[in-house]
């Protein structure tokens, strides 16, 4: 394992250890403390917001929603990306052309246009259809690599083998193919990762990700800008901790590329 | 080590830029809004960025002044309109002031006002036609007068017309199809009659104007304004604090501190004309032809009132200058009450009481039920009001403590105006700019709005006997109590917990003399500011 | 060649016509008052909210509406803004300026800087330095732009007062400034967006760049070359960095998707009048034909993107010239 892979792996462990155990040590995130905007002290590891609030507890919490936001997300374009491009790439008949049609199609629409438009309208969501929708829109680079990969195994000789015993098309797709596509999906969806949680703070800045009170990194940040002078930790502590998760999630999923490709070290 | 020099270098350029102006502006202005200002005409213009500029570029009849009170003609001053006289109750002759020019040089005449009032009148340049229906004609009666006739009489005719005409130049628009103004020649660079002419726009940046040394009323000592666009608010407070800009309005009390402790910043209040209030539905959330099963019961509507502390939401949104009203009245309407009355203070013990009393018990998760349902509601507000965000964080929690569970459903902005006319909600935390006339109470509050598709009283508040007090005080010889009774009708009812009434925090350089901002039109009085001598920026020289 | 690049261009057309039906239905079915934006919550009389939902087809099926925009933009025609009661195409006009420099500008730096960057590292893989570049540029990526570009304002502009904190010019500079004034006043205002930009981007082409060519330098004739005696640098650019180069430009045809939406949370940091912060404020407003106007734009921008990688792909990895 190479530096950048274990860096990757402590970190990553680290923020899991702060989603899963951080909010049994740490007070509600929604109930008042002392006061507001304490400094950083043993009480309030993080200080408090302008709601009295602990931002220790918060950036916790905000772990388990940003983390479970994005691997929502992640999974479900996966789940489509992979299922869309292996039609796209397996034949050359007309279910596979509409496929790679979609394919294309979903590409050429901006992703976070297309999230503006959506949540403008339809306001703030809440959480699990907010992942949803972040991960319907996320598919189409998934599906192109899945395409790819799909069209460059198709003519492997293992599968012209088993084309050759009579296997048909959807059992080829199945056992023969799609195994081979997992390693890239792989590193695609780690790397996805990073972008959605990325992707979630973009929308809950501009007010339309996660619904208030429950903390998410990217509406602390929101609810911090306008005390950078006077509060900097506010800022801080969730800008840090999504950094460091999307930091995690982009080293090992290029760690995991390296090791699924042994020949590219 | 490079990069430090190349970043000072660069520092030094504002000051070389400064010195090669070589027309001498005078005293300047800059002023960043957060609306752009792209088509600054009144009438066909949408919205603050434009109307802000085309204050300053188009004169109208008359001004509203101090107590600002718009029942009655005394608070009205002449503007472009030298003089006026009531003919009978439902009549008055204006006439334009002989010295007003347009800034082409051509005289402003009363065909001028007479041509805006059918750009005003026609659905396709302007769709607020409902203001204007107390209006039944605007006719020339000579070249410098103008005859007015209202459908019946009411207090606030004067204010009605007078400070709402701002008339275009009719020579210069008469040929335009009405439609297609806002592409003309005129509309990329307007000829007004006011303070300041229009100098340049760039696009997404400024608009530039000019002082209009002839200006009948007398040259303005300010030589230059600048408005520029700055959409977002922690944007513009870093542009003040930097020195690009020279005025902030709508300060929030979380920026206060940093602009208190800027040695070239000031503070300067206006009322203002903004009310924030939470609403309540009147209809069921989830069928809207039901009552709401929850806020239909007074003694509920008044719990969730006393549970919270409005002097610490008021403040801690609006700093210490706001005030906490007891009905739906900002600021602005300070000659109807002058807003030292005592209000209703936190009191959860009686919170707690009242919601026993409407058969509201103790249930899971420190939430109260009833017959197994819980004493849940929902709260919408536009996701961009970081004002209304902290109210809603705060009062939550305030809520809570009293056991009552409230979901906050934030929405850009246009989603959260869509809600609002669907009636899918509990309690709307609203905020309003009220008009310098209590009458448009209406609009709001009164049954035929309730029964109007698409009207702004969302909640469908609906009670008569409020009604009837507000008819009344349109009329009212005496309007100042007859204004009272209609408020506190209101607060009676409890259709809504009154939040908060700001001021209009306004950050200027301390460098100005003279500085007064309005309120419903905030720089109106602009063009008599003025450089303190001695004070001079490199910019104003 | 040409045949190819007909074809291409007809595939790019096709694929973005199609995209905008997809929007424009997307738009069509989302809740929301078209008219909001016209009246902003003043009173409206009947006759005048009939003239005005006849005006903005409110009450429009479907195919009806899509036929009035399609049927208009086979003319060029965007339609009007409600929200600024001026024709869409002016005020798409006046935003684009601004996002192409600062995008345009991006572009150029990642692929320079960053390719050299990525190039440099790869060849002194033990090199403690080019770890750290590595690293830090992996930290750029990872915290969201918005809050570099927050925390830069903060320190360049508010703290130490060396740089303006936004907008794209000085509002006092006259008119008439003489050229290098002018040049001199943009890049003042450039520096702290396009650093932004910049750090949130330059991560993926310089470790993509990286990568690349230290695979390219396991290969046996790269091995050969260097036991041949052939000097580090021309092994470098004659055999590791000219077959490297073929992923690094597949990146370029994603990257504009990646610019749009860098600009729309970066714009609004810094007050800069572009297409991301007007896209922002139109969703808001429930601005139909300028959110669709955009959206073309933008779906237009990605698909010339794609478009360029494409023809930059043949022209750097002749093989796929005879596919």
């Amino acid at each position: 394992m190479t530096r950048e892979a274990r860096i990757g792996v402590t970190l990553g462990g680290l923020l899991l250890l702060l989603g899963v155990a951080g909010p049994i040590i740490a007070p509600d995130p929604l109930a008042p403390m002392s006061g507001p905007l304490l400094h950083p002290s043993l009480a309030n590891w993080f200080g408090t917001d302008q709601f009295s609030r602990d931002v220790f507890a918060r950036v916790a919490h905000g772990a388990r929603i940003s983390l479970g936001v994005a691997l929502i997300a992640v999974a479900i374009s996966t789940l489509i990306g992979t299922a869309a491009g292996l039609i796209a790439g397996a034949s050359t008949r007309s279910g596979s052309a509409i496929a790679s049609r979609c394919i294309d199609l979903g590409l050429a629409l901006p992703r976070v246009v297309v999230l503006l438009v959506l949540l403008a309208a339809v306001g703030t969501l809440p959480l699990p259809l907010f992942a949803v929708v972040l991960g319907l829109t996320g598919w189409p680079g998934i599906a192109r690599l899945v395409r790819g990969e799909t069209l460059r195994l198709r003519h492997a000789p293992f599968v012209t083998a088993a084309e050759a015993l009579g296997a048909n098309t959807g059992r080829v797709l199945w056992r023969e193919i799609f195994p081979g596509t997992l390693g890239p999906v792989l590193v695609a969806a780690t790397l996805g990762v990073a972008d959605a949680m990325l992707l979630e703070a973009g929308l809950s800045y501009l007010g339309l990700g996660v619904r208030p009170p429950h903390p998410s990194w990217g509406g602390m940040i929101l609810e911090a800008r306008e005390y950078l002078g006077a509060a900097p930790w506010l800022l801080l502590a969730p800008g840090v901790a999504l950094g460091l998760a999307t930091c995690a999630a982009t080293l090992l999923g290029d760690a995991l590329r390296r090791s699924l490709q042994p020949d590219a070290k | 080590m490079q990069m430090t020099r190349v970043l000072s270098l660069l520092t030094l350029l504002p000051l070389a830029t400064a010195t090669l102006t070589a027309q001498h502006p005078g005293g300047t202005v800059v002023y960043a809004s957060g609306q752009e200002p792209t088509l600054p005409l009144p009438v066909i213009g949408q919205g603050q960025g434009n109307a802000d500029v085309a204050d300053q570029l188009f004169l109208r009849l008359a001004v509203l002044t101090p107590p600002y009170r718009t029942a009655g003609d005394n608070a009205l001053k002449p503007m472009l309109a030298s003089a006026w006289h009531r003919v009978d109750a439902r009549t008055i002759d204006f006439t334009i002031d002989p010295r007003a020019r347009w800034q082409d040089g051509v005289p402003v005449t009363a065909h001028d006002v007479v041509f805006t009032w059918s750009l005003e009148t026609n659905p396709a340049v302007n769709s607020d036609q409902a203001t204007l229906e107390p209006i039944a004609s605007v006719a020339e009666t000579g070249p410098r007068t103008v005859r007015v006739t209202f459908k019946r009489p009411f207090s606030e005719q004067l204010y009605l017309f007078a400070f709402g005409m701002q008339p275009l130049p009719a020579h210069l628009l008469e040929r335009v199809r009405p439609d297609s103004i806002a592409t003309s020649a005129f509309a990329q660079h307007p000829v007004g009659d006011g303070p300041f002419r229009f100098e340049r726009r760039v696009p997404g940046q400024l608009v530039e104007l000019r002082a209009d040394s002839t200006f009948f009323l007398g040259k303005p000592a300010i030589g230059r304004v600048l408005f520029t666009y700055i959409a977002d608010a922690t944007a513009r407070l870093n542009q003040l604090l930097t020195g690009q800009t020279d005025v902030m309005d709508n300060v929030a009390p979380t920026m206060a501190d940093q602009i208190q402790a800027h040695a070239d910043l000031r503070f300067v209040t206006a009322p203002s004309s903004t009310l924030i209030y939470a609403l309540f539905n009147t209809r069921s959330s989830t069928d809207t032809a039901a009552p709401n099963p929850r806020l239909a019961d007074p003694r509920v509507r008044e719990a969730l009132l006393l549970a919270l502390d409005r002097d610490a939401l008021a403040r801690s949104a609006f700093g210490q200058a706001a005030r906490v009203p007891e009905a739906a009245q900002s600021q602005l309407w300070g000659w109807i009450t002058t807003g030292t009355t005592v209000g209703v203070k936190q009191d959860v013990a009686r919170a707690r009481a009242l919601l026993a009393a409407a058969g509201w018990r103790a249930g899971a998760d420190g939430t109260l039920a009833r017959n197994g349902v819980p004493l849940a509601l929902t709260l919408i507000y536009p996701s961009t009001s970081g004002a209304r965000h902290t109210i809603a964080v705060a009062a939550q929690q305030m809520w809570q403590a009293v056991g009552v569970h409230v979901e906050l459903e934030p929405a850009a902005f246009d989603a959260y105006q869509a809600r609002r006319h669907s009636g899918q909600w509990d309690i709307d935390l609203a905020a309003v700019m009220q008009d310098a006339s209590p009458a448009t109470l209406v609009e709001s509050w009164s049954c035929a709005a309730a029964h109007q598709a698409a009207s702004s009283n969302v909640a469908r508040w609906c009670d008569p006997e409020f009604d009837r007090l507000l008819h009344a005080a349109t009329t009212a010889p005496d309007p100042v109590p007859a204004w009272r009774a209609v408020l506190a009708r209101m607060t009676s009812q409890h259709p809504a917990i009154f939040l908060a009434a700001p001021v209009n925090l306004v950050a200027v350089n301390t460098r100005y003399d003279n500085v007064a901002v309005l309120p419903v039109r905030q720089w109106l009085a602009l063009w008599q500011w003025r450089v303190r001598p001695g004070a001079e920026l490199a910019r104003d020289r | 060649m040409s045949g190819w690049l007909l074809r291409r261009t007809a595939s790019a057309i096709a694929t973005a016509l199609a995209a905008a039906a997809v929007l424009f239905v997307l738009v069509h079915y989302l809740p929301g008052d078209p008219l909001a934006a016209v009246l902003r919550d003043r009173p409206a009389t009947p006759d005048v909210l009939a003239a005005l939902r006849q005006r903005w087809c409110v009450d429009c099926s479907l195919p009806h509406s899509f036929a009035r925009y399609f049927g208009a933009l086979a003319h060029g025609d965007l339609g009007p803004s409600p929200s600024e009661n001026r024709p869409v195409a002016m005020v798409l006009a006046e935003h684009l300026g601004p996002t192409l420099l600062l995008g345009a500008l991006t572009l150029l730096i990642d692929f320079t800087v960053g390719l050299a960057l990525g190039l440099w590292a790869a060849l002194r893989p033990q090199s403690r330095a080019a770890r750290m570049v590595s690293a830090l540029s992996i930290a750029g990526y990872a915290i969201p732009a918005f809050v570099v570009g927050m925390i830069l304002v903060w320190l360049f502009a508010v703290t130490l007062g060396w740089l303006p904190p936004g907008a794209i010019a000085d509002p006092l500079l006259p008119a008439d400034a003489p050229t290098m004034t002018v040049l001199f006043d943009r890049l003042r205002h450039l520096i702290l967006p396009l650093a932004t930009m910049v750090i949130a981007t330059i991560a993926v082409p310089l470790r993509q760049q990286r990568a690349a060519v230290l695979a390219v330098a396991a290969e046996p004739w790269v091995l050969a070359a260097r036991a041949r005696g052939v000097p580090p640098l021309a092994v470098a650019w004659r055999h590791c960095w000219r077959p490297a180069l073929t992923p690094v430009v597949t990146l370029l045809g994603l990257w504009l998707p990646m610019l749009v939406a860098g600009t729309v949370f970066v714009e609004s940091v810094f007050a800069w009048p572009g297409l991301g912060s007007l896209i922002a404020t139109a969703t808001e407003d429930h601005d139909v034909p300028l959110v669709m106007g955009a959206g073309l734009l933008l779906i237009v921008m990605v698909q010339l993107g794609s478009l360029i990688a494409d023809l930059l792909y043949r022209v750097v990895d002749p093989a796929q010239r005879a596919a």
